[in-house]
């Protein structure tokens, strides 16, 4: 498999673990929000949490992606901590407008007079710290030539 | 701020030498993937970095690196003629 395939299957999952993530707390919020068919959703939940770790192990642990955005600035030659950098950089401005935007839906149901104080926010608490950890590695997958996991 | 493309000759006197990146990358303290990347022209190094090559080459910064395209060694010959 030549690079550019490489690139583009990284791309993909990486499409797909948020994706999921999205998936999965779209169920949750149906588990606490609704009273129907709430173990077909808390069922679809679980399994699309266990396709996040999967992909999630794929994208930022297999590809070393994960060590390159958490590694030491000392770790790192002057490349890695420029793309670093510039990756967080992105991520902090992606990050912020997505944590606003969620504010923004919430502040709206519950002016249309929505029950959300009834709400669960575990999961989406837990997919933002996730979101946020894994989102500078998750640039350097989409933008990045090379990613540390390729071999020589 | 937009810089402006370094040319440079790393890969030809990498190969002279018979080394392979990781051992190039070895000798000048950077990852692999770095001198891939110099090697593309894909990366400006830093001034150390770049004093650090020249002094492992034995060649003057100005000899590996430049802001005009670097002409192959064939070129070179062909102009000569």
């Amino acid at each position: 498999m030549d690079q550019s395939q490489n690139k583009g299957k990284l791309r993909s999952v990486v499409v797909v673990n948020y994706l999921c993530l999205v998936i999965m707390n779209l169920c949750f919020f149906y588990v606490t929000a609704y009273e129907v068919m709430t173990h077909m959703a808390a069922m679809l939940g679980i399994l699309v949490f266990i396709l996040v770790v999967f992909t999630s192990v794929r994208v930022h642990m297999n590809s070393g992606l994960w060590k390159l955005t958490h590694a030491q600035a000392e770790m790192l030659d002057e490349r890695e901590l420029q793309v670093t950098h510039r990756a967080i950089h992105h991520a902090y401005g992606w990050f912020s407008i997505i944590c606003l935007a969620i504010m923004l839906v919430h502040a709206f149901l519950v002016q249309m007079g929505s029950n959300m104080e009834a709400l669960n926010t575990i999961p989406l608490v837990t997919s933002l710290i996730y979101f946020a950890h894994t989102l500078p590695g998750s640039i350097l997958a989409w933008t990045e030539r090379d990613v540390p996991g390729d071999a020589e | 701020m937009r810089t402006r493309k370094l040319y440079n000759r790393i890969a030809v006197l990498r190969q002279e030498r018979g080394l392979s990146r990781k051992e190039l990358a070895e000798i000048i303290g950077v990852n692999f993937q770095t001198v891939g990347y110099l090697e593309r022209e894909e990366y400006n190094p830093s001034l150390d970095m770049a004093f650090r090559i020249s002094e492992y080459f034995g060649f003057p910064v100005e000899f590996i690196f430049s802001v005009n395209p670097i002409k192959s060694m064939s070129q070179v010959l062909m102009e000569q003629k």
